[in-house]
């Protein structure tokens, strides 16, 4: 005699429905456990959104704040360097180190910052010693080129101690035999008037990588389309950019050209 | 009366669980922890197992509390995410649905009337012993009521996956029933 399979599921159905079980004891414990965890992500993520965001506006100020310190900064040293000392040392290194001359000034300046505040009372020093052991003759032409460089630098801005007092120039004359090409090639770019300058960083922007902000420019260039960028920097000085546009939709901000 | 009642207290409880309350859950938990864990019961191979399905399925429960909306009862609801508590076990315990393939050669027929006399304790031994593929099937199709499509989208097998599991389930059923009764009898003599 076969039992029909309705039959047999209603006899499992049947007996099995109303089926009940006690738990072990510890088993609330554990939901118990459970439930808290859950509570608790709950309440950790928006701890984390919060730490994610301040992250984010840290990150910003390292990228924002410390450009536009460097700028100042970088004024300073490039001022330093037509007075003297500092040029002629870290241009000392550069050749040593056999870079290009005005990148490789630029960074043993950032190097040597050190060096390149170097106490005029020292610097005087050194200018007496200098008069004792060289000629006086071709330390004079190299003066004449040097004044000729801080003339022509004066219309970039460089209006602090652009005409050094005559114990710092003096106190050129020593290192510079050896490094005359540097010196007149430094001001190169300042010679040109600040018009074509500007053309020129511009023309760099475009297609040379200096900085950081020239590559910011670019990867913002293949991805923002727009006239006025996301996000656009400007060499200012040399190697140094500052942020010269936002465009954030609604807020636009954009510097003079 | 009492069903209105038991209705009553079940419906506060849910509230205050939806709000949170600690004392409310558990109370929830205690009124129905044995049936849930009888459910679990029929779906796993010991205690162990059972216990941690419904672990998981009360946590599950108080998560989507909000979901719940009245409509029905709320044991039925409950029993719902228990059952898919379990299957989800198996998925993730990578005991899912593995077709065992059987001697289709013995005939087995069972007395209905010895079988009767079969207590839900053995039933659910029975039960226990099948391999996870048929064990759910069967309980889904045999106990819960669905049909064959339904127990496709619960389960992503296909249907006719679903029909063969079922067959076989039963096969092995009826033959370890006639094993009992032949033990039983044995015992008797």
């Amino acid at each position: 005699m076969e039992m029909p399979d309705n039959e047999f599921d209603e006899l499992f159905r049947s007996k099995l429905n109303g089926f009940e079980a006690e738990p072990s004891a510890n088993v609330w414990t554990r939901i118990n456990a459970g439930i808290n965890a859950n509570k608790r992500r709950k309440i950790f993520v928006p701890v984390l959104s919060i730490a994610a965001s301040i992250i984010v506006l840290v990150a910003a100020g390292i990228l924002f704040f410390p450009a536009k310190e460097n700028t100042t900064g970088k004024r300073n040293i490039q001022n330093k360097v037509t007075k003297g000392a500092g040029t002629i040392i870290a241009a000392q290194k550069a050749i040593d180190d056999k870079k290009p001359a005005i990148l490789g000034a630029n960074q043993a300046v950032k190097q040597n910052k050190a060096d390149a505040h170097v106490d005029i009372a020292e610097v005087a020093r050194e200018t007496k010693k200098a008069e004792d052991t060289s000629p006086n003759q071709p330390g004079e032409t190299q003066l004449a080129v040097l004044k000729d460089a801080q003339l022509s630098l004066a219309p970039l801005n460089m209006k602090q101690h652009v005409v050094p007092d005559s114990g710092t120039v003096l106190a050129i004359k020593l290192p510079m035999k050896d490094s005359i090409p540097l010196v007149v090639r430094q001001p190169q770019p300042a010679i040109q008037s600040p018009a074509i300058a500007n053309q020129d960083a511009s023309a760099k922007t475009k297609h040379k990588i200096h900085s950081v902000g020239d590559l910011v420019n670019i990867l913002v260039a293949k991805v923002d389309k727009r006239k006025d960028k996301f996000v656009e920097f400007t060499d200012t000085d040399g190697d140094q950019s500052t942020i010269t546009g936002v465009n954030l939709g609604i807020v636009k901000i954009k510097k003079g050209e | 009366m009492m069903f209105l009642e038991h209705k009553y207290i079940i419906d506060d409880l849910v509230k205050r669980c939806k709000a949170g309350e600690r004392k409310a859950q558990e109370l929830l938990y205690k009124q129905f922890a044995s049936k849930m864990l009888g459910v679990c019961f029929r779906y796993a191979t010991d205690r162990m197992e059972a216990e941690d399905m419904l672990q998981n399925g009360f946590i599950k429960v108080f998560q989507k509390m909000a979901d719940y909306r009245g409509e029905g009862a709320f044991e039925g609801w409950m029993r719902r995410i228990m059952v898919h508590g379990a299957i989800e076990y198996y998925r993730k315990h990578h005991k899912m649905m593995q077709l065992v393939e059987l001697d289709a050669s013995n005939e087995t027929s069972v007395d209905p009337l010895a079988a009767a006399k079969l207590d839900a304790k053995d039933l659910m031994v029975l039960i226990q012993r099948l391999a996870p593929g048929y064990r759910i099937v069967f309980n889904l199709y045999a106990i819960e009521g669905y049909s064959h499509k339904e127990i496709a989208a619960i389960t992503g097998i296909s249907e006719g996956a679903s029909k063969s599991q079922l067959s076989r389930a039963r096969t092995v059923l009826r033959e370890q029933i006639i094993k009992m009764e032949g033990k039983k009898y044995g015992n008797a003599g």
